[in-house]
């Protein structure tokens, strides 16, 4: 435990800790609970029953009242601790109960029934992760459709992303042509009038192009994306012309040169914009929301949302549903991090 | 015979000529050298002699056949880079093969010539690695087994050795030039260096501002600059050069004079008139240390650089001129100290002040 | 990835590049070699042509019609009339007396919300960039510990605080056993707004955190050094280094926070739905609902309100690029 605080405090060089220390460690762990407590909750949740739910106050972990097939009923009956009275102390099973009165059975001696007052006894639990919440979903609502349009959405959208925008910056970094101005300054322009600004023209072009209601009307409008050309093109201006030089030499032409030199040279950057595209277009909402209105088309936010009005917020299934949509994007940020973070920190794009 | 001929080769960016007008012939198995000070334009030369670069008027030939329009890839050249340019993604072995894949070489006869490169560099053992984790020296010789397996009839360079430090350049010179020796092909080699230019060259081409200011073998332009300017340029320390006047020309004896001293050199053929103003020109290892009383002329040491078995002494005249001086052995003196020069009458050579031109070399 | 499906991807890929081989040499053959730049351009701007470019110059055309026809050419053209609407008010400083209520409503609503989100964001990023650059265990850790809800959807981030803040929420279970009575966060106004400026926040604020972080581990080591060697106490280095350092990037961050502030809506419509009434209802909600939601779309006045901000919006990146460049510069 020395050893710990002696680690814990070592900071600062020589010096013990500081009041800044303290300061900025007490800010950093209630930043942890601020910003992960929010997630734990849901997810903690997400495994309980709709009777879990209700509860209040609420519990941090998923209890389930314990339930046990006893001889002679035919459902599972649920077990209850008796408070007072002769049975205090033992856990009996309740077959039913009447106003005040709870019909109770010893396991062990199912043919006895005994009748106590509901508040001499209290529920039995045991920690246990209810996955109801999850098999509905696939059950009884169309999770597998909106799943598979949010996948097909971002992969294609992402892919096409990748290609337009590595073929643009190509071109904009390495090539010397009448128009390369006018061209780089309509992609700065773009990249201060977002979409967000041209909904109602937009929602006009995708309408007369009969993409409308359809999953490529969601993907097609945001692949040409300015920011990607400019993130690209300013990593590709770090690729020395020498390089395509010895290309050309070597007998490449000039596509070969695009996909076989300065695609791989690229990698860091495209990892960068395939990234930022999946997340864009995972979590994509204002757009499909207006493109898309037949819940067949759905993507996972839209029923994310529309299934907080619709069921009147139906928690239960909602919260297991928002974790799956959470889970694609927590496992690529856990794994990728410390690469997002710093690609975020010098490109200054989100 | 891979002849190569330049002919009126002009380049413009936009903005005026940056060639102004070369013609160059380099036969079969020339090592020839372009050197030059930077913005010279001779890193533009080879490029468009490589085919990286358009020629805006002028043609280039190689074997007779005009290539002035054909395509980089299909000139029979092979180029090292400056920073070498190895694809940084592709094994040593990948980066040799991938122009041969371009021109659909048959797998077996690509194996067989990268290893033969890869023999003949020394290379074998790092053929599997990418080139990030090679050392300086290994990424030059796998830039230049990587036009060495094309069989190309010429191989331009492009300043391939300013990467490198000082001793790995040294043996590097020694290794191309022996490369050379080998495979006898006719190599163009771009350097700013005057020292390369120097030790590797068949033939030196001095560019200057866009124009050949002389072409030559390294001797030929050592001896004999033909201006100014190359004579500055090639021989290291930098050649001396003083501003005099011709007072006389007598027989065969030219007068110089100097605000601080006067010059009688013996002259053969000259185009000196009386009253020119010529610059004189004299390389450091041409002027003797001596006593003041009898010497040429008297300058005040400001710095020496012992180098060991050599000394530089510089010291600057009283009319402003400076001097290198090139003595064998150590020197010592004081700064400020007085220093006597002797001149070697039979090493000088006259240049016309104003046109720069070479009238007069003894 | 394993080196099989490695190779095998790879193979895929080239398989794929070596076809577009073909049109591309057609493309030569037609435009010749002056215009290849032109090859790789294309798709992007086709793309762009139709989906960005076009969309700027029709939207100027929508906001001078009228009607609630969908196609440019069944609508009626009627000049600036949706512009004067919008501005058509007794009194600027009420919305009520104004035409389009609703418009300077939100308009309002978003002029307070950017400022509290501005605010509050860049001042909690800063402090949380100033920690994070001290010599801290675990940097990395705490760093993506701020910065995942970035990631996360807008949607999801307002799912997991209305499971908070309902009625039998954690918070509410919270103020309880500190014995007072139970609010309904999201309905009654006042508190609906903090909270959709605090969600938003919370979900934003890592990203700017870690751009400061960024610009603060851009300035020279050497500068904290020779002020340390001017013996300055670490508030005096604070305030007179790393503040005007700081500065630059600081401006930049707060335009970017700004632009992106005044376009909110994924998160505070998923979390409070614009309500109760309209309190949390902002501009980009007002066009969603003028054009798209309600009944009859009034499109030609969102396209006149998305001009506006459009307008708004391209003058404060404007001035952003002028005090990224001068920054780079100086």
């Amino acid at each position: 435990m020395a050893r710990l605080m002696l680690f814990l405090t070592r900071t600062r060089g020589v010096k013990r800790l500081h009041w800044t220390d303290w300061f900025s460690y007490s800010y950093l762990f209630l930043g942890v609970l601020l910003m992960f407590g929010p997630v734990v909750w849901m997810v903690m949740s997400s495994f309980k029953t709709e009777t879990q739910l209700m509860e209040f106050p609420p519990n941090f972990l998923p209890y389930g009242q314990i339930e046990r097939k006893i001889e002679g009923f035919e459902n599972p009956l649920p077990l209850f601790l008796v408070k007072k009275g002769d049975y205090q102390g033992k856990i009996l099973a309740q077959s039913r109960r009447v106003g005040i009165l709870s019909h109770l059975v010893d396991p062990d001696d199912p043919d006895t029934l005994i009748k106590i007052n509901v508040r001499d006894r209290e529920p039995v639990k045991e920690f246990s992760l209810s996955l109801d919440n999850y098999s509905e979903l696939f059950e009884r609502f169309k999770f597998t459709t909106y799943l598979w349009n949010s996948i097909f959405i971002t992969v294609v959208a992402t892919l096409i992303t990748l290609l337009t925008c590595s073929m643009a910056a190509f071109a904009l970094s390495k090539y010397k042509f009448k128009g390369k101005l006018p061209a780089l300054a309509l992609i700065v322009g773009a990249l201060m009038v977002p979409h967000t600004v041209t909904l109602v023209p937009l929602f006009l072009i995708t309408k007369s192009l009969g993409l409308f209601n359809s999953l490529w009307g969601v993907i097609l409008p945001a692949v040409a994306s300015p920011t990607g050309v400019f993130l690209l093109r300013q990593y590709m201006l770090t690729i020395p012309d020498e390089i395509l030089d010895a290309a050309r030499m070597d007998k490449a032409s000039e596509w070969k040169i695009y996909w076989r030199i300065i695609l791989p040279l690229s990698m860091p950057a495209l990892a960068v914009l395939c990234i930022l595209s999946v997340m864009w277009r995972w979590n994509d909402f204002l757009w499909p929301l207006i493109v898309l209105f037949d819940s067949d088309k759905f993507t996972l936010q839209l029923a994310l949302n529309s299934f907080q009005g619709q069921h009147d917020t139906q928690w239960s299934n909602l919260l297991a549903m928002t974790v799956l949509v959470l889970i694609p994007i927590a496992t690529v940020f856990s794994f990728l991090q410390k690469y997002i973070t710093t690609g975020t920190a010098s490109s200054g794009i989100k | 015979m891979a002849e190569l001929i330049l002919k009126d080769i002009t380049k413009d960016y936009g903005d005026g000529d940056v060639i102004k007008g070369i013609n160059l012939r380099i036969p079969q198995g020339e090592f020839c050298v372009f050197v030059g000070p930077s913005g010279c334009g001779k890193s533009t030369l080879l490029r468009m002699i490589s085919g990286l670069e358009d020629v805006t008027s002028g043609a280039i030939s190689l074997d007779g056949k005009d290539i002035t329009k054909v395509h980089a890839a299909d000139r029979g050249m092979a180029m090292v880079f400056q920073s070498y340019a190895l694809y940084p993604h592709m094994r040593v072995r990948e980066n040799l093969s991938f122009a041969l894949e371009n021109i659909n070489t048959p797998k077996d006869e690509i194996i067989q010539r990268v290893g033969a490169a890869a023999k003949m560099l020394q290379i074998e053992g790092i053929l599997d690695r990418k080139p990030t984790t090679l050392s300086g020296g290994q990424r030059q010789r796998v830039a230049i087994g990587r036009s060495v397996v094309r069989e190309p009839k010429v191989f331009l360079f492009d300043e391939p050795l300013s990467n490198l430090d000082a001793e790995l350049r040294v043996q590097m010179r020694d290794e191309i030039t022996r490369l050379h020796k080998r495979i006898g092909n006719t190599m163009i080699y771009v350097t700013h260096d005057q020292i390369e230019a120097m030790t590797m060259a068949d033939r030196i081409v001095v560019l200057h501002d866009g124009v050949i200011e002389q072409s030559g073998s390294p001797l030929e332009l050592y001896d004999r600059p033909c201006n100014i300017f190359v004579a500055g340029f090639i021989g290291a320390p930098r050649m001396n050069f003083i501003e005099m006047k011709v007072t006389d020309v007598k027989g065969d004896h030219i007068h110089l004079e100097h605000t601080l001293f006067q010059l009688r050199i013996p002259a053969g053929k000259h185009h000196v008139s009386i009253g020119q103003e010529v610059t004189l020109g004299v390389r450091a290892n041409h002027l003797e240390i001596s006593e003041t009383d009898n010497a040429d002329v008297i300058g005040v040491i400001e710095r020496v650089e012992n180098l060991g078995a050599e000394s530089h002494v510089y010291a600057r005249l009283a009319s402003g001129e400076g001097l290198t001086v090139y003595k064998q052995g150590y020197f010592e003196a004081g700064d400020k100290d007085k220093i006597g020069v002797k001149i070697v009458h039979n090493k000088l050579h006259l240049f016309d002040t104003d046109s720069g031109g070479s009238i007069f070399v003894a | 990835m394993s080196t099989m499906s490695k190779t095998k991807v790879f193979f895929l890929f080239s398989a794929v590049m070596r076809l577009v081989e073909f049109p591309f040499r057609l493309f030569l053959k037609c435009f010749g070699m002056r215009n290849v730049a032109w090859f790789f351009l294309a798709p992007n701007l086709i793309f762009f042509g139709i989906f960005s470019l076009l969309p700027v110059i029709l939207n100027i055309a929508y906001s001078l019609t009228g009607g609630s026809e969908i196609l440019l050419n069944d609508r009626t053209y009627i000049g600036a009339d949706n512009f004067s609407d919008l501005l058509q008010c007794e009194d600027y400083m009420d919305p009520n007396s104004c035409k389009e209520d609703l418009f300077w409503r939100s308009l309002s609503n978003t002029t307070i919300f950017v400022f509290l989100q501005v605010g509050m964001m860049v001042g909690f990023a800063l402090i949380t960039a100033l920690i994070l650059n001290r010599k801290i265990v675990a940097r990395g850790f705490f760093r993506s510990v701020f910065f995942f809800p970035v990631m996360l959807s807008p949607v999801v981030v307002a799912l997991i605080w209305k499971w908070i803040l309902q009625r039998n929420g954690l918070l509410n279970a919270g103020i309880e056993y500190f014995g007072y009575e139970k609010i309904l966060w999201l309905l009654e106004r006042n508190w609906a707004f903090f909270w959709s400026v605090f969600v938003s926040v919370w979900m934003h604020m890592g990203f700017y955190a870690l751009i400061i972080l960024a610009g603060l581990q851009a300035i020279p080591k050497d500068v904290y050094e020779a002020a340390r060697m001017d013996a300055a106490r670490p508030f005096v280095i604070f305030r007179r280094i790393t503040l005007p350092l700081l500065m630059p990037t600081m401006t930049v961050v707060m335009l970017l926070a700004l632009i992106k502030g005044v376009q909110t809506f994924d998160e505070v419509y998923a979390l409070t739905g614009g309500g109760p009434g309209t309190t949390t209802t902002f501009i980009i909600q007002y066009i969603y609902e003028t054009g798209f939601a309600g009944s009859p779309r009034l499109l030609g006045l969102a396209a006149a309100v998305s001009l506006l901000l459009a307008c708004a919006l391209i003058i404060l990146t404007t001035i952003q690029f002028i005090v990224k460049k001068r920054s780079a510069n100086g």
